[in-house]
């Protein structure tokens, strides 16, 4: 089994330990036997998404993410094509912004953006810190940290990834966060999220390789991290 | 009578901290707490009319030690100095240091005062402290939950500082002071040597491009994390000329020099050399030669728990404090992998003066420590700290309570034990070891 994995912009868009999910999605894939390789594509690259499997585009400073954008754009129909040849996908923060529709700045300045995800973003003032519970249908509990000033709309709020227990998701005011659209996941649960939900991390795997994968609970790396979530969930 | 209530106020500080200490409590930022209670403009007025030098020391990574080196090397030469050493650095503690510095009028007479500011306090109240020399040391990622990111970070601390009179002494070699607009002069230090064997992560960087242009920023050498002798293509960013260049470097035999000048050290680890660096340019711009700071340097004890050695029951503890990436990496290179520990414990804790967001674990290069270190997963977040070690592929054992037995457990007398805690996991190490 042979998965390729894509990291976008790996020196601009990782702000908050965002590395933390690919390293978690290497080490998992070694509990299955799964072949993974890792590339990085960064500005002024030459991409061909099209041997890629699964994604990774996480969170950057605002600066940053103004960095990339063009970039990003000029890649916008290999993007597309990659999304309808169903490729897996965890995308965070700005990553998850930036696959969206538009974003709009609070001056008023419009970005768009790939047009993969039926999301529109309004960047607020308010910014939004803390612990972060979802309640998802797909994957039980979901625990992370936000730490963005992003209100995110779903054109159709069922295909949030998840209901907000506590903190806020999406945006200010609904109770939503992220989004799970085909194989792509969107969410604003920053830094390292997969380490501690690491069924998400395996529904990522099997996605890529468009299998089921029969959950592998012996594994250290398995109990580590039921640990690490029991022991935030009781907090 | 304004000048009374002042003076009422600073009793009454004096007061609660003889109280608190009386009950064994360190007092290093309450009677402050206090004090701005009663007057927000108190550390103001207690600065009014003060006829000595103000020192500022601020950045993320080395300010205690900074700021004891030019404070202990002041003290060697004779002079009176006030320093906040309890490494409390916000406005309270800073105000606890003033205000128990002072006489019963509430009057500063000390020769100098040399403070270690936190630096996102230092946006806040550099211009009520209106420092003489303001020491810049370097920006790094720390605690982006309190202090958000880090280039509009180091854009708040640019607006804070334009227009004062202060005489700037920076690091060079950091690229995020490269655009400081400042009216002040501004001297420069840095690094003048080969770059090889020393450590940078490249996953670290805290600036691969230039803000406007998205230009990438390159390196002739690169020392520590993003820290070097950095440029981009068009020239638009490169490091400054140095005014004090540290060069011939012996990491080994702690043997250096600056601008050609000759000094020895015990202190270990590239981020010492920063230290030392910063110090000794300002030392020098105060007027003291180089033959003084050469004596001084060779005695010089590092602050609480900057890889302090302590006794306990017959093992040799060493303590090396480190509470972001940068700081750990170090930690990892030149303590953890040095093999001569037989015990490592990690703590990690997130209260919030350690930022309650521990994404940074995942910043750090745990990667690079050997697999045959015997090593421990303490703190309040020990299951997280744990799992971050095993995706690295490590298998630490768990330290869940931390006592002076668990520190102790599974080691024989002579055995070398290395503790790295972070902020508060330090102020637990302490309260423990006592």
């Amino acid at each position: 089994m042979k998965i390729r994995l894509l990291y976008l912009y790996p020196e601009v868009m990782n702000t908050y330990g965002d590395r933390g999910n690919v390293m978690f999605l290497e080490a998992r894939a070694q509990d299955y036997g799964i072949d993974l390789t890792t590339d990085y594509y960064t500005l002024g690259d030459h991409l061909d998404i099209s041997s890629y499997q699964l994604l990774f585009f996480g969170g950057g400073q605002d600066k940053g993410q103004d960095l990339i954008a063009n970039d990003l754009l000029s890649n916008q129909d290999q993007f597309g094509q990659a999304f309808r040849n169903n490729i897996a996908g965890l995308l965070i923060c700005g990553g998850y912004q930036m696959f969206g529709k538009s974003i709009e700045l609070a001056n008023g300045e419009k970005l768009n953006g790939l047009e993969i995800l039926p999301v529109r973003t309004l960047v607020g003032s308010k910014r939004k810190i803390g612990n972060l519970l979802v309640r998802s249908q797909e994957f039980g509990q979901l625990i992370g940290f936000e730490n963005h000033s992003g209100n995110t709309i779903l054109e159709d709020p069922k295909q949030a990834l998840g209901e907000t227990i506590m903190g806020y998701g999406n945006n200010d005011s609904a109770t939503s966060e992220g989004i799970i659209y085909s194989n792509l996941i969107g969410t604003y649960m920053h830094g390292p999220f997969l380490p501690k939900n690491i069924q998400v991390a395996d529904w990522l795997l099997g996605r890529a390789l468009d299998r089921d994968l029969q959950t592998n609970t012996s594994s250290a790396l398995y109990q580590a991290s039921i640990k690490a979530r029991e022991a935030s969930l009781l907090s | 009578m304004y000048r009374l209530k002042i003076i009422i106020i600073v009793w009454t500080v004096k007061l609660v901290a003889k109280l608190s200490r009386l009950f064994g409590y360190q007092a290093s930022t309450l009677p402050g707490l206090i004090g701005y209670k009663l007057d927000h403009q108190l550390l103001a007025d207690i600065l009014v009319g003060y006829q000595g030098q103000i020192i500022l020391v601020s950045g993320t990574n080395g300010k205690t030690t900074t700021t004891k080196l030019i404070a202990d090397f002041l003290i060697s030469q004779g002079k009176s100095i006030i320093t906040n050493d309890t490494g409390s650095n916000l406005e309270r503690g800073i105000l606890t240091s003033l205000i128990l510095g002072s006489d019963w009028q509430a009057n500063l007479k000390q020769d100098y005062l040399v403070i270690e500011i936190d630096e996102a306090e230092l946006a806040r109240i550099v211009i009520t402290l209106d420092p003489d020399y303001l020491v810049l040391i370097n920006l790094s990622r720390d605690q982006l939950d309190r202090y958000g990111e880090i280039d509009i970070l180091a854009g708040k601390i640019g607006d804070a500082i334009r227009g004062l009179k202060s005489q700037l002494i920076i690091n060079a070699d950091d690229p995020l002071f490269f655009n400081l607009n400042t009216e002040s002069d501004r001297i420069n230090y840095g690094f003048g040597f080969p770059d090889k064997e020393i450590v940078s992560e490249t996953y670290l960087s805290d600036m691969p491009y230039e803000q406007s242009s998205g230009e990438r920023i390159k390196y002739h050498n690169r020392y520590l994390g993003h820290l070097g002798e950095y440029y981009t293509d068009s020239q638009r960013l490169i490091r400054p000329k140095l005014d004090y260049n540290l060069n011939n470097v012996d990491l080994d035999l702690g043997e250096f020099a600056i601008n050609d000048r000759a000094f020895k050290t015990n202190l270990i680890g590239i981020y010492n050399y920063y230290n030392i660096l910063a110090s000794y340019s300002l030392i020098n711009i105060l007027g003291f030669d180089q033959q003084s700071y050469r004596d001084f340097l060779p005695n010089f004890q590092p602050a609480q728990g900057r890889s302090q050695k302590l006794k306990l029951e017959g093992r040799k503890l060493t303590i090396a404090l480190a509470k972001n990436p940068v700081g750990m990496n170090q930690v990892i290179y030149y303590l953890i992998n040095s093999g001569i520990y037989q015990k490592v414990v990690i703590l990690v804790n997130d209260r919030v003066a350690d930022g309650q967001d521990i994404s940074w674990l995942y910043d750090c290069g745990f990667e690079r420590i050997k697999p045959d270190i015997n090593l421990y997963a303490g703190g309040v977040r020990f299951e997280d700290l744990a799992l971050r070690l095993t995706v690295s592929g490590l298998r630490p054992s768990l330290l869940p309570t931390l006592s002076k037995q668990s520190i102790l457990e599974g080691t024989d007398t002579d055995d070398q034990i290395l503790l790295v805690p972070n902020y508060t996991a330090m102020q637990d190490l302490f309260g423990v070891l006592q």
